[in-house]
């Protein structure tokens, strides 16, 4: 990591749930520049904008919701697959759904995590020290 | 022959040593032995014999002794015969030629007949004087006989071809064995009677009163042949010896001059029989050997009378059986002639009254004048029927006695077809009536022409029910042409050679009415005949029939006695009025609706098939005064009625035209919506009842005609009753299903409405509900210093609340999940590895605890390993959690209960008292209050609901204080399929 922060982009349409990872993050230590979009459409256009505008630094990780308005998460995942520039970001989900089958959806499309939304507050601070994890992985292969 | 020649001591002989042999007789000799042909020789004074190889067999039992011999020594039998030719020849150098000459050699120990055709030569010695003869010789023995015995076999069998009785065929054995004495010196032909006694039935050969031939052999009486023994044996028997028999007397020689010695006797077969029919004696030709040749020809002879007595038999049998039906049909015909007379008079006695009283009855209600018309139109129709039995009783007797006068033939048709013009168009036919003038004059018995007309009218609108009858009189060459024709429903091909034959009725046509004697066609048949006349008929079925009637102009062909040249005057008969009255009642102007509307008219209504139009009148006027009747005439509108408007109660006669009552019936069961009216089947023929009584006829019940009133009614209204209380009680209990049905239906629906609720409910709350409760826990976490101890406490509750809450949803979404059917197949699951997860779920309950968890022998199921550790964790849980005073212990067992496993959760806990056994597995059920035992109250009824949907139950044993034990029950899988369990399961 360099001197730069970190840019973690939540795509979350429930404040509620949005202000918790804030709040994980915060507790983690994670000093970062977090982003939010409210549903899956804004994403799509942030993904066309930034083909276009090169100039433009891609977010290092994705917070991602599958159960997002206007357009589903699973289907946001899968154009980021498609998009010759955004096709190796980081996208880590972050869902309320316990089926095995989205799980495993999604790690078929290359998600590098799978986060099920718990009804404990001590379980969903977790999450601060997993994007932690991430962020501090290995990178992009761009 | 060369090589015996040679060797033969000849120098013993008049020619001395064959060295010395003249020239000519050794070339004489060298022909001799180089032909194959048979021929011998003599040579010199003593006619020395020589032979050749073909030539032995002639000799017989001379060879070789005859070689050198003297020839008038050697043939000494025949030498008279034979002697004068060799001397002739010798003498004069002639040859000679004798055919089939019949010689009696001694050559085989007897003297035997033999035929021989031969020439004699003469020989020349070296000087070219005659020294000797050469013979060349045909022996034709088998030829000449075997002819003579195929010439009386085939005299035989001509003879017997004209034969029809036994005299004829023992006649014809007569002439033709006596014609061949030689083969058949005499013989002797005896038939068996039933008993075994044997009549002399021909004889040839020899004498009557012959000793030789009793005429009469009794069954083991003394006889001179083995009669008894050949009657149980029949086989032949050979009697070499018959010394014994000519102490009788001298024995017959036939053509020969020494007497027969030996005789064969053959059985005659009897065609079909075991016992033979009888026998035959031939005494055998004392100059023949009885070989298989003989024995053949006499086995034939006996052959042939066999067929010859068969033949005359079953010609007999076939005479016997035709006089015996003339004999039936004369007495037959006296019965009718008597039968119709004994009729005739009662019936008219009891006409004439009905018919004055109905002339009187111009006052009376109309129901008796009902009553009357019907028994006086019956009447009539007895009355027609057994004139027509009397017509024909006399036309078979020749007593018809017809008085033929010239008629205008056209004008008198006319006038009887018009009888039939509103009966025709009643029935809603078109008629036709063509008479044309006639090219000569007609004789004709007017009474019986009437009938022609009548009957061929009615019996066309019989069988017609659409379009057209036609009557029409017209020239056609000689003859006077009558025809009717028709558009009806036509005579079967196999009828019509059958037509015109008395009680002959075609099966199955459409008719107006199967009432009919069978008796009118014939009736017109004999009647057409006495005139002369012939009819014909063409008819194709479903297209119509034609009759043709044809009578000679003139009177020459009548017998002259009969013809009357004075016309005829006056009208027509009443005869017409007969038939039409008759017609009438077949057409369906009767089938109305019973007598009205009665005032006490009940809801129920009777359907009545008859044919007959009067059964049908009296019936309906039984019932009407107590239900509506339908009346129709046969059961093809019987059942259009019924589709129409089902009856209470179906009356149908048995025999009706077209659909008959059995086919009305199978029709009405085999339709669901007809198949429960009660049918009363109506059956007037005697045989039918085992029919209609049957089983398979399906009626409900059955009357046989005739039968009185009370009967009627009884019946009916008991079989009403049972049908009201039938049909009451079938919809009752079609509405008590209705509404089960309903029921269960709409049960299902909130069934499901519910579980679906449930499911999304749950799911949709698990939002908001994690929402609460973690902001409840952030709020707590951050901001507890803020608040007071009060507001602290309620925050406490609150998150509890959604602690709580969150159980709640999640085990239903687990119990409805528990119950939706499972999307793929089962697979095999361990139990032991399901008892293993469980385990380390609840480890730290355990541990907390202190519990014991004992685990049996597991098998594995057939199951999916999610609900299973759901199972059993719950059961666990619940032990764990109503644990009582002492360490829990929980055991785990399975044993075999038939197809399934069953499984225990066993523990020591606290227990459930008897009256709570059945309740634990509802929704919700707490035996508890929360204080004590906190939870939801669905952790059983998804074990209920898991057990099920494998097809497995659960129940529950337990007693307050002494633990319980949860039992349950569930396929059994294969041991060695079994499957890694996971513990996603719900907790």
């Amino acid at each position: 990591m360099t001197g730069v922060k970190p840019r973690v982009l939540l795509v979350e349409d429930n404040p509620a749930d949005a202000n918790l990872v804030e709040e994980a993050l915060e507790e983690a230590n994670l000093d970062c520049e977090l982003s939010v979009m409210v549903n899956g459409k804004q994403m799509m256009e942030l993904i066309e904008s930034l083909e276009l505008d090169k100039a433009q630094r891609l977010p290092d990780l994705v917070l991602l919701d599958l159960n997002l308005p206007k357009v589903p998460g699973d289907v946001v995942l899968e154009r980021v697959r498609s998009s010759p520039r955004w096709r190796h970001a980081k996208v880590f989900i972050i869902s309320s759904s316990d089926a095995p089958s989205d799980r495993e959806r999604v790690l078929k499309l290359g998600a590098v995590g799978y986060f099920r939304k718990p009804s404990s507050l001590e379980e969903f601070m977790e999450i601060g020290p997993r994007v932690r994890a991430i962020l501090e992985g290995p990178g992009p292969a761009n | 022959m060369g090589e015996r020649i040679r060797a033969f001591e000849w120098k013993q002989t008049p020619l001395g040593p064959i060295q010395g042999w003249q020239q000519s007789l050794r070339t004489a000799v060298n022909i001799l032995l180089s032909s194959r042909y048979a021929m011998w020789m003599c040579w010199g004074d003593d006619l020395t014999m020589l032979y050749n190889d073909a030539y032995r067999p002639t000799l017989g039992l001379k060879h070789p002794s005859s070689l050198g011999a003297r020839s008038n020594d050697v043939w000494a039998e025949i030498w008279p015969d034979i002697g004068p030719r060799i001397q002739k020849v010798i003498t004069t150098g002639v040859a000679t030629f004798d055919e089939g000459l019949q010689l009696f050699l001694l050559r085989s120990g007897f003297p035997e007949e033999t035929y021989h055709t031969f020439s004699y030569s003469p020989l020349t010695r070296d000087d070219g004087r005659i020294d000797g003869m050469l013979c060349v010789v045909t022996e034709e023995t088998e030829r000449v006989i075997g002819d003579r015995r195929l010439r009386t076999l085939r005299d035989v069998a001509a003879g017997m071809a004209s034969t029809n009785t036994e005299p004829e065929v023992m006649q014809v054995m007569r002439e033709q064995l006596a014609s061949n004495r030689k083969d058949l010196p005499f013989t002797l032909t005896y038939l068996f009677d039933e008993q075994g006694a044997a009549r002399l039935a021909s004889s040839s050969g020899a004498e009557t009163g012959d000793p030789l031939a009793p005429p009469r052999i009794e069954a083991g009486g003394n006889s001179p042949w083995p009669a008894q023994h050949l009657f149980l044996h029949p086989a032949a028997m050979r009697m070499e010896d018959l010394a014994e028999l000519r102490q009788l007397g001298p024995l017959p020689s036939g053509d020969w001059t020494m007497p027969v010695h030996e005789a064969v006797i053959v059985p005659i077969k009897a065609q079909g029989e075991d016992r033979p029919a009888g026998f035959l004696v031939v005494g055998l030709n004392p100059y023949r050997r009885y070989d298989a040749s003989y024995g053949g020809f006499i086995d034939l002879l006996a052959g042939q009378i066999a067929a010859g007595l068969g033949n005359a038999r079953a010609y007999d049998t076939a005479r016997r059986r035709a006089e015996a039906l003339a004999e039936i049909d004369r007495a037959k015909t006296t019965f009718f002639s008597n039968v119709s007379h004994e009729l005739r008079t009662p019936l008219t006695l009891m006409l004439s009254p009905v018919e004055e009283l109905l002339a009187q009855s111009g006052g009376r209600p109309s129901a008796e004048r009902d009553l009357l018309a019907l028994v006086l139109r019956n009447g009539l129709r007895l009355q027609k029927l057994v004139n027509a039995l009397l017509d024909f009783a006399r036309i078979e007797a020749g007593r018809m006695r017809a008085l033929f006068r010239p008629a205008d033939l056209c004008t008198l048709t006319s006038d009887l077809a018009a009888n039939f013009t509103s009966a025709m168009e009643r029935a809603g036919l078109q008629f036709q009536i063509d008479c044309q003038p006639l090219a000569g004059p007609v004789y004709v018995d007017r009474e019986m022409w009437e009938k022609i007309v009548l009957n061929l009218l009615s019996n066309a609108l019989k069988f017609t029910f659409e379009g057209h009858v036609r009557i029409a009189i017209a020239t056609c060459d000689a003859f006077a042409a009558l025809s009717v024709e028709d558009t009806g429903s036509g005579i079967p091909e196999a009828d019509l050679p059958h037509i015109f034959e008395r009680f002959h009725r075609v099966d199955g046509s459409r008719g107006r009415t199967i009432e009919g004697s069978g008796i009118g066609l014939a009736l017109v048949q004999e009647l057409v005949k006495l005139h002369g006349g012939s009819i014909q008929v063409e008819s194709r079925v479903s297209r119509g029939t034609t009759f043709t009637v044809l009578i000679p102009f003139g009177n020459a062909h009548l017998p002259p006695d009969q013809v009357h040249e004075d016309a005829e005057t006056g009208s027509p008969s009443d005869g017409g009025e007969a038939f039409t009255e008759e017609a009438n009642r077949w057409l369906p102007a009767h089938a109305v609706d019973g007598d009205g509307p009665l005032p006490t008219a009940r809801p129920e209504r009777i359907l009545l098939a008859d044919d007959n139009a009067d059964m049908r009148d009296y019936v309906a006027r039984l019932l009407a005064p107590h239900y509506r009747v339908t009346a129709v005439g046969d059961g093809e509108q019987a059942l259009q009625s019924v589709l129409a408007d089902p009856p209470s109660l179906i009356l149908s006669d048995v025999m009706m035209p077209g659909l008959d009552g059995f086919e009305l019936l199978k029709e009405l069961r085999a339709r669901p919506q007809t198949a429960t009216i009660p049918v009363v089947l109506l059956s007037a023929r005697a045989g039918e009842e085992s029919r209609v009584e049957g089983l398979d006829s399906g009626a409900d019940d059955y009357l046989i005609k005739p039968f009185t009133a009370r009967e009627l009614l009884a019946r009916v209204g008991a079989h009403l009753a049972m049908q009201r209380r039938r049909m009451e009680a079938e919809r009752e209990l079609e509405e008590s299903r209705a509404t089960l049905q309903r029921a269960n239906e709409e049960l299902r629906r909130a069934n499901a409405d519910l579980e679906q609720f449930a499911y999304s409910a749950s799911h949709d709350l698990q939002e908001p509900l994690r929402q609460i409760a973690i902001y409840s826990q952030l709020l707590q976490k951050k901001f507890t210093s803020r608040l007071d101890g009060k507001g602290a406490q309620y925050l406490a509750f609150c998150i509890e609340g959604a602690h709580r809450m969150e159980m709640l949803i999640s085990g239903l979404l687990a119990y409805s999940q528990a119950s939706r059917t499972p999307s793929s197949p089962a697979g095999t699951v361990n139990v032991r590895e399901v008892a293993d997860t469980v385990r380390k779920n609840l480890a730290a309950t355990i541990e907390e605890t202190g519990a014991e968890i004992v685990l049996g022998d597991l098998p594995s199921v057939v199951g999916d390993s999610a609900p299973l550790v759901h199972l059993f964790q719950n059961l666990v849980s619940n032990s764990l959690k109503y644990r009582g005073e002492q360490r829990p212990r929980i055991s785990i067992g399975a044993s075999p209960d038939g197809e399934m496993w069953r499984f225990s959760v066993a523990d020591n806990g606290i227990g459930i008292p008897q009256e709570f056994h059945a309740q634990v597995f509802g929704m919700f059920k707490r035996l508890h209050d929360r204080s004590e035992y906190p939870g939801t109250g669905i952790g059983l009824a998804i074990c209920q609901k898991i057990v099920e949907r494998y097809g497995g139950h659960i129940w529950v044993e337990s007693e307050p204080g002494c633990g319980s034990t949860f039992l349950f029950t569930l396929p059994r899988g294969s041991h060695d399929r079994s499957q890694a369990t996971s513990s996603t399961g719900g907790r």
